[in-house]
């Protein structure tokens, strides 16, 4: 088998046994669709997430461990603890590669130990651990405790005190500072009393044609190398492209739960890229195989008392979540507040929902002093959040109701305090642009995890291109137009399957298309396919695959969670809270017209424009003909 | 005498492995870490480390070995040292 290692470990917690199979399922590629496929056929409707008959898929591809570009890149598929639905992750670092190295593709893990124990798969060997000297730890303490026992070159997935207590706003956190986030899987992992997989390997990735592959992975680096984008990716990270600064600026910010679009000018300033490289910046930090490392480390100078003075990896989306979200004008604030999530194994987009939510409520007078353990929760308070992230992991009085994420904690609340609860399907929302990029929005609002820019969002619409590029590329005019409606469907169709292949390839989305068009797509991830597996096909076929994995993801959502329609829709303020300043000044979604885009999105994907729902001929010509066996019996497949 | 070596700067290491794989496939044709020259980053907070085993020829056959050619950083470049 070239591509593939070969070996899939199942492992069950309960009666702690596991059995390795050969691998299969490569009509999913790996990664995320091997993932959806294993998770819709294995899971009933009935599991709890936080149950033994919940599934924690780890999972590789094809192209991991391999030259071609980002080709480090793990999915952790699971039923989602946050939806209730299909929940899946998607994390960087060098964890998946080394799985591969191990002997492994994919690690399976289902029932729940009696005890905490951690899992250890050393050169093709799998061992259950003890881990209740670990119980307790933050990540990075079990991190470097597994270490210490199992050597230095060990990779380690692990989860801290919030997956322990089974937090709905866990996250697992791979090399310390990535994090699988999304879909509560560090409080599935916590639900299974399974503190860490721990795996190092010798072993090696074969190719079917290793001269075809290794000048495919040449061309791949060398059109990195020329993209504008990439090198600012490389030397000023995600944040110097999509934060405060950068190739985009002067874009939507999210400020204040996203509640206003634009931040005051001088406390944008102090959030800018180059003050934390210059102020806090030391080592970069590169996921395995990545021509653009875009992570780095920071540490406070003088400050290392408690370790949260060090941090990895501050993107544009961690400096929104801890900056305008919470009115948080405070780089050193970001920095620890970063730290910390990842010590304690948080998902910091929830984590700023959640909070923000609180934030304004404490505003509107609905929390008091009474509610919030004597805290003032006023904007820009940021002793309050770094109080709160200890409060949320460990469950501790006010702590205990944020726990559960933003959706959860406006239920508990009550008092009409679900109106400013910023999630889609109980998926806390940590985005800019809702209200000023139309096709971005409806990526966010369809995302099959809930909610997200990471599926079908297009990056496209900031960079006014003319309508010949778009229509080149997209093959309608108005990819590069922000406010525009027409043809977004197609736009949100188009990245939702390049996305659902490149998460099952096992490489990176940021070196694809969706950042530079220039970058690789369908037809460059067939032929890098064929030459690492042997198997030939067609960008168009790949393409394929992609709406398969979404089609099955879809179906485990409205089989597990009963979504349609009305699920598809941003939170209302995004509809009649208009932005108040900047560029977009004015700018709103208008309700008519997305209902209209959202019916179009639907008949793209042959699906029922009322319910949302797959059709039972779109799924059978897909192939997935079982699954609109399940849908038909539940009553939920649509016509046609 | 001078001969050309493989010149490490740690600082400009991101500790992405690519100079491991590109001088382990030119000399066993799959992917692996198992090569002859070897990258220490999995510590964060800490600076990388490189070790060249003896085993490195320099990759005679092209213009620039493999590992230089695949650092995306610059951390590696071609060096001289006394032998």
């Amino acid at each position: 088998m070239h591509g593939w290692v070969g070996r899939v470990l199942h492992v069950n917690l309960t009666d702690r046994k596991w059995e390795i199979r050969s691998s299969d399922r490569l009509d999913f590629l790996g990664g995320r669709g091997y993932g959806a496929s294993v998770l819709f056929d294995a899971v009933g409707p009935d599991a709890h997430p936080l149950g033994p008959d919940n599934l924690l898929v780890f999972s590789s591809g094809p192209l991991t461990g391999t030259l071609f570009p980002g080709s480090g890149r793990l999915s952790v598929v699971t039923k989602s603890a946050v939806t209730c639905g299909y929940g899946s992750s998607n994390v960087g670092g060098h964890f998946a590669a080394e799985m591969k190295f191990a002997g492994f593709d994919h690690i399976l893990v289902s029932g729940v130990a009696s005890d905490p124990v951690y899992l250890s798969i050393m050169d093709g060997v799998p061992e259950i651990r003890d881990a209740k000297h670990l119980w307790g730890k933050t990540t990075w303490e079990a991190e470097e405790a597994i270490r210490k026992e199992l050597g230095r070159e060990t990779r380690v997935a692990c989860i801290g005190p919030a997956g322990e207590t089974k937090a709905l706003v866990a996250c697992i956190i791979v090399d310390k500072g990535r994090a699988a986030g999304w879909s509560g899987s560090g409080a599935v992992m916590g639900s299974k009393n399974l503190k860490a997989i721990a795996v190092r390997g010798h072993g090696a990735v074969s190719v079917a044609d290793p001269e075809g592959f290794l000048a495919e992975c040449r061309k791949a680096w060398a059109a990195i190398g020329r993209s504008r984008v990439m090198g600012q990716m490389k030397r000023y990270g995600m944040l110097g492209i999509s934060g405060m600064d950068g190739l985009f600026s002067g874009g939507p910010q999210g400020v204040k739960n996203l509640r206003e679009g634009q931040w005051e000018g001088h406390k944008t300033l102090k959030l800018k890229e180059v003050v934390f490289r210059e102020r806090f910046g030391e080592y970069r930090f590169g996921c395995f195989s990545c021509p653009t490392p875009c992570n780095q480390t920071y540490r406070i100078p003088g400050d290392d008392k408690d370790h949260s003075g060090k941090c990895l990896g501050i993107h544009a989306n961690t400096v929104r979540a801890f900056g305008p979200n919470l009115d948080i004008d405070s780089p050193e604030v970001v920095v620890r507040a970063t730290s910390l999530v990842a010590q304690l194994g948080m998902d910091l987009d929830a984590v700023t929902a959640v909070v923000a939510w609180a934030f304004e409520a404490w505003e509107k007078g609905i929390l008091t002093s009474a509610d919030t353990d004597g805290m003032e929760l006023t904007w820009g308070n940021s002793q309050a959040l770094l109080d709160l992230l200890w409060k949320m992991a460990l469950r501790e009085g006010f702590g205990s109701v944020l726990a559960d994420g933003v959706r959860n904690a406006a239920l508990a609340v009550g008092r009409s305090s679900d109106r400013f609860a910023m999630h889609i399907k109980g998926t806390g929302l940590n985005e800019k642009g809702l209200r000023e990029y139309v096709g971005w929005a409806l990526g966010i609002a369809t995302s099959t995890r809930g909610a997200g820019h990471l599926n079908g969002a297009p990056l496209t619409e900031d960079r006014q291109l003319p309508k010949e590029v778009s229509r080149r590329h997209f093959g309608i005019d108005t990819a590069y137009e922000p406010a525009a409606y027409e043809g977004k469907e197609h736009l949100v169709f188009y990245y939702e399957r390049l996305k659902a292949v490149i998460d099952s390839l096992g490489v990176c989305y940021c070196h694809s298309h969706w950042y530079d068009e220039n970058l690789y797509g369908a037809d460059e991830l067939a032929r890098a396919f064929h030459l690492a597996t042997g198997m030939a096909i067609t960008g168009q076929d790949l393409m394929r695959v992609g709406e398969r994995i979404y089609n099955l993801e879809k179906a485990f959502n409205i089989l597990h969670a009963g979504f349609s329609r009305k699920d598809d829709f941003p939170p209302e303020r995004f509809f009649d809270q208009p932005v108040k300043t900047g560029r977009y000044q004015g700018a709103v979604l208008d309700r008519a017209k997305w209902e209209e885009l959202l019916t179009r999105y639907y008949r793209v994907h042959g699906w029922d424009a009322k319910s949302g729902w797959p059709s039972d001929a779109r799924l059978r010509d897909l192939g997935l003909g079982h699954v609109a066996d399940r849908l038909k019996e539940c009553g939920r497949l649509a016509e046609g | 005498m001078l001969r050309e070596t493989v010149a490490f700067e740690p600082s400009l290491c991101s500790g992405c492995q690519a100079c491991m794989l590109g001088c382990a496939f030119r000399r066993m044709r799959v992917f692996t870490k198992e090569s002859s020259i070897y990258i220490e980053a999995n510590h964060l907070f800490a600076e990388p480390k490189m070790i060249l085993h003896p085993s490195c020829d320099m990759c005679p056959e092209f213009e620039t070995p493999m590992c230089i050619e695949f650092c995306p950083t610059g951390a590696l470049r071609l060096g001289r040292r006394f032998c």
